[in-house]
């Protein structure tokens, strides 16, 4: 299996894809300076990243976030450049967006699917004009990389003498620093002089420059506040760029910890919680990341199997919805949620304290019938039974600059 | 001693009697477990909860569970749980006791515990069953040195 894996890796750094399994825990371009600065460090997917900071717990950094800015190094995470002229052709069969429509510099969020139609990771795709920028999670990227690499054999041999080219690179160096929260315009402005930042809005990307050090951004983030996503390629100018966004005066580091709550409550999903392969988008209510024309015409792997149940989204089996419950202890990850009579009806597949909500929260699968907002529903927790109901998400308002 | 003090002239208060005989068992020491809870032998005010470094260690404490009142634990058995941010931790009994009070504060403000661990943020108030279990738990230099040795 091993040796297969390696050899659809082609042209890429075998080290990375080797170590984030077997091989030696991976650092980031500023680990030395998430230690200087406190952080507290545990191994996750095959790096080695900051939890927290001692400076502040997980709930202060989620309200530092929320109040003022927050960097953090998300450069676990894989990028790509794919680049060609089928690389949109090529692309557009892989995920659920009309990769075609997506304009120079605008940034989709989107996912791959298998031949079920599940879920193999949520991404990010950018059309940066002459290629495709992909940013992939952490602890799928071997497996979305052979994944992407199958298939453009399948796509090559389908094309033929048509086929004209399509060349996938991984940035193994690359470092993604984001600095989110509501002062994090002020904080861009002021270190890249970009006055006109306040006209770029939410899912743009741009070119920019931070003391000579050239980049490219996004406006996006994982926590539900305005923030950039900074992508630089040379680990020195990395450190560089990092060190001078902690010394902003209104910014904090926040760690996985924070960013994991910050996403919960702003209803983001989780890979691997919310999404796995044996969960389709029409369940993960993630219908809306199936462009329309997609929707009717197919044209993305697994689409067959899953035809049915865009056509009619009632007909699934289970859905994702947001809950909330009354009181207690938090509801975690794979919990059994009932109804009032005391039958089981779905499973927690997120689940934790909301700082600003003040009640624990979390996301469910439960039957359609089920899913109607303000039913009344029952979680088992250590044995006993928490009471809670189904909510809207998110479950803090989000504050994307739209 | 006492049959001494009982025989004289000398007619003590009574409650100097009682003070003397509860002197004899009482020993205030506060106790440490590799678990890292603490245990405050006080006579009725006997109190237990887990060590700041504990709770340090747990970050933000979102919610407490803890027992009925009246309920016996042995050594070492579960009788709590408290939960962070990230995770739910058992909380054990350091030595064998009956619970004759919950700490109520902590329903409205778990953090408590982070803010106070070794006063305010008390879990359980407790009556001891067994002294004896006492001389295997640590006195707070030993505890020091546990924690050290547990860092490498």
């Amino acid at each position: 299996m091993l040796s297969n894996s390696l050899q659809l890796l082609g042209n890429t750094s075998v080290s990375r894809f080797f170590s984030a399994h077997h091989g030696p825990i991976l650092k980031t371009a500023l680990n030395d300076l998430h230690k200087a600065h406190g952080g507290k460090m545990v191994p996750f997917c095959g790096w080695e990243m900051p939890i927290k900071y001692n400076d502040l717990s997980i709930i202060q950094s989620h309200v530092h976030t929320r109040l003022y800015a927050s960097l953090f190094d998300v450069s676990h995470m894989g990028a790509y450049r794919i680049y060609g002229p089928d690389r949109v052709k090529f692309f557009n069969r892989l995920v659920v967006a009309d990769v075609d429509a997506i304009k120079p510099w605008d940034n989709k969020l989107t996912c791959f699917t298998n031949e079920n139609g599940g879920i193999i990771d949520d991404c990010m795709v950018c059309n940066k004009e002459d290629h495709l920028y992909l940013v992939v999670n952490a602890g799928s990227q071997p497996k979305d990389h052979i994944h992407i690499t199958k298939q453009l054999e399948i796509f090559k041999s389908e094309m033929g003498s048509k086929y004209r080219g399509v060349q996938i690179n991984f940035i193994d160096q690359m470092s993604l620093l984001a600095i989110q929260g509501p002062l994090s315009q002020r904080i861009m402005q002021r270190l890249t002089g970009m006055k006109k930042l306040n006209k770029m809005k939410f899912m743009k990307a741009a070119k920019g420059k931070i003391d000579n050090v050239n980049f490219e951004f996004g406006r996006w983030g994982y926590t539900g506040e305005d923030g950039f996503e900074l992508a630089i390629e040379n680990p020195k100018d990395a450190l560089k760029i990092g060190e001078l966004l902690i010394n902003q005066p209104e910014v904090k580091f926040a760690g996985l910890g924070a960013r994991d709550s910050l996403r919960l409550e702003s209803g983001l999903c989780l890979y691997g919680n919310d999404m796995t392969e044996e969960i389709n988008p029409v369940e993960a209510s993630l219908m809306w990341l199936i462009s329309k024309k997609k929707r009717k015409e197919g044209g993305f792997v697994g689409y067959e199997k899953i035809k049915s149940q865009i056509l009619k989204p009632k007909s699934v089996k289970q859905k994702r919805v947001g809950f909330e419950l009354n009181g207690g202890a938090p509801a975690r990850h794979n919990a059994e949620v009932y109804d009032m009579e005391g039958k089981k009806i779905g499973w927690v597949s997120s689940g934790g304290p909301s700082p600003l909500v003040k009640k624990p929260i979390g996301m469910c699968f439960v039957p359609p019938k089920f899913a109607k907002l303000g039913t009344q529903i029952q979680i088992k927790i250590r044995k006993k039974m928490s009471t809670g109901k189904i909510v809207r998400m998110p479950f803090y308002p989000d504050s994307y600059y739209k | 001693m006492l049959n001494k003090l009982t025989k004289t002239n000398f007619k003590p208060q009574s409650f100097a009697v009682v003070g003397v005989s509860s002197l004899l068992k009482r020993n205030f020491v506060k106790y440490y477990t590799q678990n890292h809870e603490w245990i405050d032998v006080n006579g009725k005010e006997t109190k237990s909860g887990i060590s700041e470094k504990a709770a340090k260690d747990l970050g933000d404490i979102v919610y407490v569970e803890l027992p009925e009142v009246g309920e016996t634990f042995p050594k070492d058995e579960t009788y709590g749980v408290i939960e962070s941010v990230k995770a739910a931790s058992d909380v054990y009994m350091p030595v064998e006791s009956e619970i004759i009070e919950v700490n109520e504060k902590l329903i409205d403000d778990p953090g408590l515990v982070n803010q106070s661990a070794e006063t305010e943020g008390w879990l359980i108030k407790v009556v001891i069953k067994n002294h004896d279990e006492l001389k295997s738990l640590m006195n707070k230099e030993e505890y020091v040195k546990f924690c050290e040795q547990e860092e490498h």
